[in-house]
């Protein structure tokens, strides 16, 4: 077994006394290598929890910890992919300017180097010779994976994802998760996926994370031990698949999100 | 990219605001007692000469002078912009014509047009407000034009699939969806329109409120040309807020859709 | 924007206007005194040029432009990154701001005379408090609006607070700030020749005043063309460098809002 890499423990978060909490007592752990996935309903409060996993939100009680240390801001090593992804390239600069842009906090690489790493990842995404275009000027399903391989030339330890194919087409979102799981299967790095499709998030997974509706809890930890590789279409079909898909949404349906009453600071425009 | 939101103005001003404004006020006033020099008065000193100066003699001599020439110059300037910029944003032939013209004409610093103006349109009013006219119409103009320019194709052309004859398009859609582009432009120009009328009557005039100040400095009347410039500030605040008035109205349509727009 | 078209139609309606004008003064229509055709007033232009008058004072009103300008520059980019990124600041401040802002800068040039005289001080002064706000507002407006995504993706990358500052804020604001000193160049200009003007000792501002006085209406109209062709040249040669500075943004996007001063 891998050691432990992430720790969530009785994690809460509220943001403000008026409303209820997004998240409440939240526990669960991640491996090294672990492809876990997080699936609920909209409003339950899964982006609040990627955020504070990576420092970028403060928990109101309960403990994260990366790599054994408390996390109290963006821990090193930890990349989150957003889910506006078209918002989270910078537009001033080429796409290989934004894969490069955080190499340069990685120490011990010299311009050659970062530069060679660069082509690297834009290349295993599929998107040799874009390098000089300017985000605008690509597609969304190409912006996403301009984000994806700046996240992976980071070399990052834990990659979160934060619904990173809600925003393409049903078949541009089927190439990039086969990327994704190609990608994963080359590289290994832990990833954290937040996804709301269950099928997506049983197809990626060694594991599936239920979340019910607001707050937020963990109600289910889903082992999936259907083959690997995956495949689009004979992983879909087997049996297993729709099993866990069943108990998956019974578990969901179960918590359905009140609108009324879900609290606010939950994904969406900021 | 997303649309940028508007500053949060003096609203969103808390207790440390007004202390930091009052703040500067006592300051003034300490300062200038200390000092004691002419150029300095005490805040005192200028509001009492501003309620002794902004009489109805005064206000009837310079103030409505004023606010009357700038009042004709934004009127001359918004009815030519707004026909003239509609035509060049309908025909397009017409606008790359006139196009470089407009380019050179509004680039002039209206000052520069004020000794032209006295020459040809004597002191009187006309020249002030031809000067004021002249600076404030470039941004109707082009507000205008170019808000007839991006109205959405798919609107005329829906219209249009619902039997609208071009006159009805035009006046039934492409109007109101001209409208808020157009009273951009409106709002800008009346800044324009406010501080032209400023310079008109501080380099070529004998009266109104920019002589007013002028010519309090030129007799070294200090309180009295504090309290035309604070008089300027409150007229110009309360045009923008009668602007805004208005503009509330006639785009309260606009408010509504902007509010949902993704 | 469109692009430029090239050739001679372009300046069609220029030089159709100048024709109609030379026509029409020649003939009398309009009274040649008040109206010299403008073959007599590029002569005139030219002479003033060639005895040194009219470069003298362009001078005046170019460095008084110029150091007011750089000036508001250095001044009203970083207080208008702090005012928009530094909350209790911009409340702070705000009361007092929206209490300066609806006054006109060119009320303030006769203060500026109490205080400083009628020299190139008192010009200099003038450019720059009016050349301030646009600067001040736009940039807070940018600053402002920084996408917080953005700054969320720098910080997980490690950047620390400055580096985000620098690297993020910044480059993210620019098309604002490009559009504040756009606005902020026209005023300053405007400011500038007012207060030549008003205060009389040189600049093009004053040559105006002074040949439309001395009753020299060619040269006063050749004074005129050049402020043009300078806010012209200026406004051009600004729009150039924020276009190539900015083509990022032309894609991306479109046309920024327009702040006023």
């Amino acid at each position: 077994m891998n050691r432990v890499v992430l720790e969530v423990v009785d994690v809460s978060k509220r943001f403000s006394e008026r409303q209820r909490a997004a998240l409440e007592e939240v526990s669960f752990s991640v491996r090294e290598g672990e492809f876990v996935t997080i699936v609920g309903p909209s409003g339950c409060g899964k982006s609040t929890l990627l955020k504070c996993v990576c420092g970028l939100l403060a928990i109101s009680s309960g403990e994260i910890r990366v790599e054994g240390r408390r996390v109290t801001g963006p821990p090193p090593g930890v990349v989150l992919v957003f889910q506006e992804y078209n918002r989270s390239l910078f537009p001033w600069l080429t796409v290989m300017q934004n894969v490069m842009l955080p190499l340069q906090k990685r120490k011990g690489l010299t311009p050659l180097d970062r530069e060679g790493l660069a082509l690297r990842m834009l290349a295993a995404v599929g998107l040799d010779g874009f390098g000089n275009h300017y985000p605008w000027e690509l597609s969304g399903g190409m912006q996403q994976r301009v984000a994806i391989a700046r996240a992976l030339a980071f070399q990052p330890r834990i990659l979160l994802m934060d619904e990173p194919f809600g925003s393409v087409d049903a078949l541009t979102r089927m190439e990039l998760e086969d990327l994704l799981l190609n990608l994963w299967t080359q590289f290994r790095f832990t990833t954290l996926l937040v996804t709301h499709d269950v099928d997506e998030a049983i197809y990626l997974a060694d594991r599936v994370l239920v979340f019910s509706g607001s707050p937020g809890r963990v109600v289910d930890d889903v082992p999936v031990h259907l083959p690997r590789p995956r495949d689009q279409i004979g992983t879909r079909s087997a049996a297993e698949f729709a099993s866990l898909r069943s108990r998956i949404f019974r578990q969901i349906g179960s918590g359905r999100v009140n609108w009324a009453t879900a609290p606010h600071g939950e994904g969406g425009e900021r | 990219m997303r649309t940028p939101r508007r500053l949060p103005g003096i609203r969103s001003a808390n207790w440390m605001g007004w202390l930091v404004f009052l703040g500067f006020v006592g300051a003034w006033e300490i300062l200038s007692r200390r000092s004691g020099s002419l150029y300095f008065p005490t805040v005192t000193r200028i509001v009492e000469t501003f309620a002794a100066v902004w009489q109805l003699p005064n206000l009837s001599a310079h103030v409505v002078p004023s606010l009357v020439r700038m009042g004709e110059g934004y009127g001359l300037a918004a009815l030519t912009g707004t026909v003239l910029g509609i035509a060049m944003g309908h025909w397009r032939r017409l606008d790359r014509f006139l196009e470089p013209l407009v380019e050179f004409l509004r680039a002039t610093p209206p000052p520069a047009l004020i000794p032209f103006a006295l020459l040809t349109m004597g002191i009187g009013d006309a020249s002030k407000v031809f000067v004021i006219a002249f600076s404030s119409l470039w941004p109707i103009l082009l507000n205008a034009r170019d808000g007839v320019r991006n109205v959405d194709q798919a609107m005329i052309e829906t219209a249009r699939m619902f039997g609208l004859k071009a006159r009805e398009v035009a006046m039934r859609v492409v109007a109101p969806a001209t409208m808020p582009q157009l009273f951009a432009g409106l709002r800008t120009s009346l800044g324009v329109a406010f501080i032209t009328m400023v310079i008109a009557e501080m380099v070529g005039s004998t009266n109104g409120l920019g002589y007013f100040i002028l010519n309090a400095q030129r007799l070294f009347a200090v309180p009295e040309m504090y309290a035309g410039i604070f008089l300027l500030g409150l007229l110009g605040y309360l045009v923008n807020v009668a602007f805004e008035r208005v503009e509330g109205r006639v785009l309260s349509w606009h408010r509504g859709s902007r509010a949902v727009q993704p | 924007m469109r692009p430029e078209r090239r050739g001679f139609d372009r300046w069609a309606s220029v030089v159709g206007a100048v024709l109609v004008w030379e026509a029409v003064s020649q003939i009398g229509i309009l009274h040649p005194a008040f109206f010299p055709p403008p073959s007599r007033v590029l002569v005139a232009l030219v002479l003033e040029l060639r005895t040194g008058e009219i470069p003298k004072h362009a001078w005046v009103t170019l460095t008084a432009y110029a150091r007011g300008l750089v000036l508001a520059l250095a001044v009203g980019i970083p207080w208008g990154v702090l005012l928009g990124r530094v909350r209790s600041l911009r409340r702070a401040s705000a009361v007092l701001i929206e209490m300066l802002r609806p006054i006109p800068s060119v009320a303030i040039i006769p203060v500026a005379i109490l205080l400083l005289g009628i020299g190139e001080e008192m010009r200099f002064a003038v450019a720059c408090y009016a050349a301030v706000w646009p600067l001040l507002f736009n940039t807070t407006y940018g600053v402002y609006n920084t996408d917080p995504v953005l700054v969320d993706t720098a910080r997980i990358f490690g950047f620390a607070p400055w580096e985000v500052l620098l690297r993020v804020v910044v480059p993210s604001a620019l098309p604002f700030i490009a559009t504040g000193v756009r606005v902020s160049s026209a005023v300053a200009l405007i400011v500038t020749v007012t207060a030549e003007m008003v205060a009389g000792t040189g600049g093009l501002g004053f040559y105006v005043k002074a040949t439309e006085l001395g009753g020299r209406i060619p040269e006063m109209y050749g004074g005129i063309l050049l402020l043009g062709t300078l806010g012209y040249l200026l406004n051009h040669l600004l729009r150039a460098a924020e276009g190539r500075a900015l083509r990022w943004y032309r894609g991306a996007m479109g046309r920024a809002e327009e702040v006023g001063g």
